[in-house]
């Protein structure tokens, strides 16, 4: 069936902010969607309200709103674009979700617009438990016992059937968030009460425990014409108990039978038809018991997930794109297969290869919370790795992590006791079960006794031991011989880990591996196990012989270095930068090369650049890429400035090896990176920071602490995202911080000690530097004082409070420090504004997290023009070819352009502590969101409105709020209380904000608190919450003394999805958003509008 | 990594690797096979006979074996090409390890091989004939090996039926029996059997050399070529076969070898393709539906007609369709002859998930055929 001709204009729903289980694959898929539909020739409407995508970049859509991603806003813009269609399928449980809003508010008929590539009959038959128990029944297979509630009473009733333990998963909910294993009673009433109220339908799912059971997923795929593909199976190393996001994975799958496999594949054939599922894809997981091979299936998405993205570059299938030419009409056998070139979409990819997946968390941000891996989805990020076998591909996936603990496997022999200790901690799902079962098994443990408390398949437990048989022998052998070295990197192990075992430095090892000729070549992905001849530009590296797959090239190369896992502090926002980079240099006539290995992102997209290399990014591999490259055509040099810190921190020994680092050179990244010689470029710039000093133990911290006085910021030297910051008030305090430091301390790595600035305005700026003139890509002023961390702090650009001569000193101190440093392309600097005093916090001569916020507020590609900086072009040039505005920049802007409000959002909810509460809720100086929105509007107040409606807690227009703030705040609040009474909200609040209220003639009820009248029958703060009488929590915390009712009540608020506002600051502009939605209800304009608008402005000034 | 065993081309290409199952001197035609779960239905499969099998996929025998999933009772290839051989098996139905019984029957194997570059020469060079040496036949000079490679000469198709037919014939009772199928034993896999029988059809297994007149004998409702290895154009007997049951306007049904034998039996020609099909991924396109299907395939010899409708060439037997069509290189997958109650496939229909008491587009078909004649 040829594609469809009805369509001219098609709406795509994107997936919002980063959060925890829907993260940038959906960047990747939406990407790949828009892409196929512009080749239609289809006008594209987007709504997204991420600015941090690559698919919100004004040239990929006809129409871009970067607008909050609800029924009542995608019901504006249907109004105003008017599309055919709407593509609901690539945008996760969001885009799904709004779009069976916008059918039961009977949108879609009103105006005239059709769902392709799902309908609503399948996604509720997909995504309703009960429902979709009944299709698995019809297609004649089984599901595990359950049965649904809506009370808890019913969940009680329904554990006398079941049994202990048991599943608890609420309904419609993404990542599993609120799922968990009840073992008791108690757990049961914890996990289900907070699943009820989860749950958009108060459902519950209770299900028989099939845990231990090992776990598949199955990627499929149909068309209009009902022919169905399964694309991939994906194996889970850690069996059911784990959520498949949080579990190592392993495709295709290696412990199955054919005849297993085959029925896994014919029941997902049945599903995928029973459910209804338009066209495109869906994935269905099943669980297998170990014992007798019963055949449970656990559930669908009938949509494009985490899972296709991760299916999509294990096999090379471009699940998105294909699933968007299918939602046009095409069948799959009229799609051609771009890699081969020659055969089409219909079949199923051969690999041949095995494909390691590791999810990335980030426990360590949030001391509190328990770090056990349940059903509910915890990881942040995850690598993936190619290897010709499993053991190649899992430990280069170990090292793609990138983490300093846990992260590639340890050969320290332990003793009997550290075994029986391994194995007794081996018995929890954490993030470190991996390297204790490997080591247990160094320590003679078997893989019987594993087996027997993991349920991990013996077949993964045997590849752990061949790991550990290699590692002896590379110990134990009298020197590395070529041999040895082969079969060595034949099963993954590292120059690094080598290194370790033989007590050698990792440069001597790569050195002698070298002058032996033990180099990797490169293989490709090609859909089809080498059966067809292919020219797939997409890479792994092996150690099987001497045949490489890298065709010649004849322009020079620029090799880009992604990011890496995302992690908090790290995430999507580079992987736009690498994006950008690689379409600029091909736009200027270079081959790029992209090297990452993060599934989940658009630069591993193999259609993206001239070459993907899907590898770690270490030095080593990274450097044997370089050689790779450098054997088939000419390397004009490697950008590090775009990935974030991760390739940054290669600089300087990819230099030391001879490689070109292009734009801002090492020695500059080292100036403005090593505190000491930062200090210098800052005297030289008559520039003031903060006092600070270092330290290497709690005396030397005390004694800087003495000089510059409390409170002080310390930190460990060389973090992201402020890890392990802290505001510390007292001695006390410090003491306690250095005792506990997570980071070693020693005279190379310091502890860093900085005055810290109280109630100061924070401002962040974005520039591009070519050694002779400054590009001012934009000024953000921070809504939170300093001390909130700059990543978790919502801000607007252009700034709107501070005075023209401030901006004019930014300017000239982002000046300054770009030339003192000597950046060329990208810097992003961080002041702090005090008392009329402009402190320099910070400077990185790299691209910065908000490189695509700004580029989509003031509609200027910064990094796109940045990676051309790097080859030789001037900013003057780029003005006159239009890759930068002619005339102004993001310090020029004139009044009207439009005002982007960027907020924060944070993964509070998905964490709780072993008691099974949430953890809190307060912003500091440690960063802890894992995404962020764009609201941006022609007024201040309406965007920072959509940026708090974007991130999913709208601002109430009525109703009552609770306000409770630290003494320090007492009398700002004042005056905002009065606002609020003035505008009929009702007040209500505890203690001394009630009596100060009170005192102000403002008309409050007053509660009781929750700790100190507990044994008092009156109604608390708490009771109000939860029975929803509160529209918007008010609660600044005050040291310690909020640990008690403050945290009860962020907590509160938090579970419920209740607004709440943590600082005086943002309680202000909270008021003025209210206000502004009052009065007018807003419009939507798309980032293209926005920009005509600009121009309008910029012409009118001239 | 020391090396104890070679791969030596015809093409005069060596690969070194580790010995694997049994050890000793080899040869047989190079093929590849991209399954990545099903290495035992390869190994068991007849046609597969005399060949030395690489696996695209580099892990091989993690689940062991059983006697389920066997579709003869012994393994056929000469040898077997494997990257990284199970040390263990793992699942609840294996039975013995892949080594063990490779071993056994006397396959001999090279593990550690790069199989992806081997497998991207043999795709290149379309047919090659290879050997594997271990030990001290490995240390000869390479020369000397790849001229001994040179010098093999394949088994005939005569003789290679002759090994994997049974020369016995025997019975196979379906529960509550609808037919009696006649299946000619070109090298039958078990699930071609399971089929029939499952869905209720005795099935009299009969040598590959058994006449048209022992055929007809068996009064039987219908008649099966199974699938099976060697060159159609050489099967002499079993062409005229299927000619002389052609001409008793016999019900029949032809599988991969079979639907080969059929269709030169109509008078078609058949040629070696430039490239073989062996894997469960490759697609074919059901004119008549438009619908794609997923199939399993191992063949390396394919039927000369146009796609749609035309006269076979052996005018006696009347208008011929195509039907199906392989989506990957246009080569023909099924016929049925329009005149007569025959239909062949290229491909394994057999698919070892749908249960019997489903419906399934080729034996739901050849059942009719059988019942009603059309």
């Amino acid at each position: 069936m040829p594609k469809r001709t009805d369509l001219t204009s098609v709406l795509v729903i994107g997936s919002g902010p980063i959060v925890i289980g829907q993260a940038a694959e959906f960047d990747y898929s939406g990407t790949q969607a828009i892409r196929v539909l512009k080749d239609e020739g289809i006008r594209v409407v987007l709504v997204n309200s991420n600015p941090a995508t690559i698919m919100t970049d004004p040239e990929m859509a006809d129409a871009t709103y970067v607008e909050p991603i609800t029924a009542d806003v995608v019901e504006k813009i249907i109004d105003a674009e008017r599309p055919d269609a709407i593509l609901p399928t690539l945008g996760g449980q969001t885009a799904l979700n709004t779009a069976i809003q916008l059918d039961e508010r009977g949108i879609l008929d009103q105006y005239d617009v059709e769902l392709i590539g799902a309908n609503i009959a399948a996604i509720e038959l997909g995504e309703n438990r009960e429902q979709f128990k009944g299709v698995v029944e019809r297609c004649g297979a089984e599901s595990a016992r359950s049965v649904i509630v809506n009370t808890m009473d019913e969940a009680l009733e329904a554990a006398k059937e079941l049994g202990y333990p048991m599943v608890v998963r609420p309904s419609y909910t993404m990542g599993g968030l609120g799922s968990g294993m009840a073992y008791d009673e108690t757990d049961l009433h914890r996990i289900a009460g907070a699943g009820l109220q989860y749950s958009p339908t108060s459902e519950v799912l209770l299900e028989e425990s099939i845990l231990g059971w090992k776990e598949y997923e199955f990627e499929m795929m149909r068309d209009s014409a009902d022919n169905v593909i399964a694309l991939c199976s994906i194996e889970n190393f850690d069996p059911v108990g784990v959520h498949t996001g949080d579990a190592i994975t392993v495709a295709p799958a290696v412990t199955l039978t054919d005849r297993e496999y085959h029925k896994m594949r014919d029941i997902s054939i049945k599903i995928i038809r029973e459910v209804g599922v338009a066209t495109g894809g869906c994935n269905i997981q099943f669980a297998v018991n170990p014992d007798d091979g019963r055949i449970v299936v656990i559930e669908m998405n009938p949509r494009v997930s985490r899972s296709s993205a991760l299916a999509s570059k294990a096999t090379g299938y471009p699940i998105a794109k294909i699933a968007t030419k299918l939602s046009l009409g095409y069948t799959l056998d009229e799609v051609v297969n771009d890699i081969t070139g020659t055969t089409t979409a219909a079949f199923e990819p051969a690999l041949d290869y095995a494909v390691v997946k590791v999810p990335r968390f980030a426990f360590e941000k949030f001391p509190a919370a328990d770090a056990t891996l349940t059903t509910t989805m915890k990881a942040v990020g995850e690598v993936m790795s190619f290897g010709r076998n499993f053991t190649e591909a899992l430990q280069k996936a170990l090292r793609s992590l990138e983490q300093n603990n846990d992260a590639e496997l340890d050969f320290t022999i332990p003793d009997a006791t550290e075994t029986a200790a391994l194995l007794e901690a081996s018995k929890t799902a954490t993030t470190s079960r991996l390297g204790q079962i490997q080591r247990a098994l160094l320590g003679g443990a078997t893989t019987t006794e594993i087996f027997e408390t993991t349920k991990i398949d013996p077949w993964f437990l045997d590849q752990l031991c061949l790991i550990n048989e290699i590692a002896t022998q590379i110990r134990n052998a009298d020197e590395l011989t070529q041999d040895l070295l082969l079969y060595a990197k034949r099963h993954g192990f590292s120059d690094k880990q080598l290194g370790q075992l033989r007590h050698m430095d990792e440069a001597v090892v790569r050195g002698v591996r070298h002058a032996l000729g033990v180099r990797p070549i490169y293989k490709s992905v090609d859909t089809a196990a080498g059966e067809h001849a292919a020219q797939a530009p997409y890479h792994y590296s092996s150690y099987d012989g001497q045949e490489t797959e890298i065709t010649d090239h004849q322009r020079p190369t620029v090799v880009i270095l992604g990011s890496g896992p995302n992690r908090i502090g790290q995430g999507v926002e580079f992987d736009y930068s690498c994006v950008h980079a690689t379409m600029a240099m091909q736009q200027a006539g270079y081959d790029t090369v992209l090297v990452n290995c993060n599934p989940e992102t658009v630069s591993t997209d193999s259609d993206m650049s001239d070459r993907l290399y899907f590898e770690p990014l270490t030095l080593e591999d990274v450097l044997e890429i370089i050689h790779a490259e450098e054997q088939t055509g000419p390397v004009k040099g490697v950008f590090v400035q775009l990935g974030g810190q991760t390739p940054l921190k290669l600089a300087k020994d990819l230099a030391e090896a001879g490689v070109v680092i292009l734009g801002t050179s090492p020695e500059a990244i080292d100036l403005a990176e090593h505190r000491g010689l930062f200090a210098q470029v800052l005297q030289q710039a008559d520039l003031a920071a903060p006092k600070s000093g270092t330290a290497v133990s709690f005396d030397d911290a005390k004694a800087v602490a003495d000089e510059i006085g409390y409170p002080v910021l310390v930190r460990p030297s060389y973090v992201l995202g402020g890890r392990g910051m802290e505001i510390v008030y007292g001695e006390d305090q410090l003491s306690a911080y250095i005792e506990n430091s997570t980071a070693e301390i020693t005279v190379e790595h310091p502890v860093l000690v900085d005055r810290f600035l109280d109630d100061a305005i924070e401002i962040d700026v974005d520039a591009l530097y070519d050694g002779e003139e400054l590009f001012m890509g934009g000024i953000m002023e921070h809504i939170e004082e300093a001390g909130v961390h700059s990543g978790d702090s919502a801000c607007v650009l252009p700034p709107t409070t501070l005075a023209p001569d401030v901006l004019a000193r930014v300017r000239e101190a982002t000046e300054a420090i770009a030339q003192g440093v000597g950046v060329r392309g990208l810097i992003n600097i961080q002041f702090a504004l005090t008392a009329d005093i402009l402190y320099v916090i910070e400077a990185n001569p790299r691209a910065s997290r908000t490189v695509p916020f700004v580029s989509k507020a003031t509609g200027v590609a910064l990094a796109k023009a940045a990676a051309k900086l790097g080859v030789g072009f001037t900013i003057a040039q780029l003005r006159e070819t239009g890759d930068l505005p002619a005339t102004h920049d993001g310090w020029s802007l004139p009044l009207g352009a439009p005002i982007a409000v960027k907020e924060a959002v944070l993964p509070f909810t998905r964490f709780r502590t072993p008691e099974g509460r949430v953890v809190d809720s307060l912003l500091g100086p440690e960063m802890r969101s894992t995404g962020e929105v764009m609201g941006i509007d022609k007024y201040f107040d309406t965007a920072y409105a959509k940026s708090q409606d974007a991130v999913g807690g709208k601002l109430p227009t009525d109703g009552r709020v609770f306000i409770s703030v630290a003494n320090r705040d007492k009398r700002g609040i004042v005056a905002h209380a009065k606002r609020l009474t003035d505008m009929g909200f009702e007040l209500v609040s505890t203690g001394g904000t009630a009596d100060v209220l009170a005192r102000n003639g403002i008309a409050t009820e007053t509660v009781d608190k929750i700790t100190r009248d507990a044994d008092k029958p009156g109604e608390t703060i708490l009771d109000q919450l939860e029975d929803g009488r509160v529209d918007l929590v008010v609660n600044t915390p005050s040291g310690s003394e909020a640990r008690g009712d403050g945290y009860e009540i962020r907590a509160a608020a938090n579970s419920l999805g209740v607004p709440i506002v943590t600082t005086l600051a943002a309680f202000g502009t909270a008021l003025q958003a209210i206000q502004a939605q009052r009065q007018y209800s807003w419009d939507v304009t798309s980032l293209q509008e926005h920009d005509r608008r600009l121009s309008a402005v910029i012409r009118n000034q001239r | 990594m020391s090396t104890s065993a070679k791969l030596v081309l015809a093409d005069g290409t060596i690969y070194l690797g580790t010995t694997y199952a049994a050890t000793g001197s080899v040869y047989g035609e190079l093929v590849f096979d991209t399954t990545m779960t099903g290495y035992q239905h390869s190994l068991t499969n007849p046609s597969n006979a005399n060949t030395i099998m690489v696996f695209t996929f580099p892990h091989i025998g993690n689940v062991g074996v059983n006697a389920a999933d066997a579709e003869s009772d012994t393994y056929w290839p000469n040898g077997v090409v494997i990257r990284d051989p199970a040390r263990i098996r793992s699942n609840w139905q294996s039975e013995q390890s892949l080594e063990e019984v490779l071993e056994k029957v006397n396959v001999v194997g090279i593990a550690g091989v790069d199989t992806r570059a081997l497998t991207r020469r043999i795709a290149s060079l379309g047919q090659v004939n290879a050997a594997i040496f271990t030990g001290e036949q490995a240390l000869d000079a390479d020369v000397d090996l790849v001229a001994k490679v040179c010098n093999w000469q394949p088994s005939s198709t005569a003789d290679l039926l002759e090994q994997v037919s049974s020369q016995t014939s025997y019975v196979v009772e379906a529960e509550d029996a609808k037919a009696k199928v006649a299946l000619i034993d070109l090298g039958v896999r078990q699930a071609t059997i399971d089929q029939l029988v499952a869905r209720g059809n005795t099935v009299e297994v009969l040598p590959a050399t058994t006449a048209a007149s022992e055929v007809l004998d068996t009064q039987s409702n219908g008649v099966v070529f199974s699938s099976g290895p060697g060159n159609p154009a050489e099967a002499k007997a079993q062409v005229q076969l299927a000619k002389d049951l052609l001409d008793a306007k016999v019900p029949m049904l032809g599988i991969g070898l079979g639907h080969q034998v059929i269709a030169t039996a109509l008078g078609f020609t058949t040629a070696r393709m430039p490239q073989a099909h062996r894997g469960p991924n490759h697609p074919v396109y059901d004119i008549a539906s438009g619908h794609s299907l997923i199939t399993n395939q191992n063949h390396e010899y394919a039927v000369n007609a146009k796609l749609g409708t035309q006269q076979s060439p052996n005018t006696d037997y009347g208008n011929v369709t195509v039907t199906q069509y392989s989506l990957n290189d246009k080569s023909v997958e099924a016929l049925e002859a329009n005149e007569l109650p025959v239909i062949t496939v290229q491909y394994y229909p057999e698919d070892s998930a749908i249960t019997v008491n489903e419906p399934h587009p080729v034996f739901d078909r050849f059942a009719t055929l059988m019942a009603t004649g059309e």
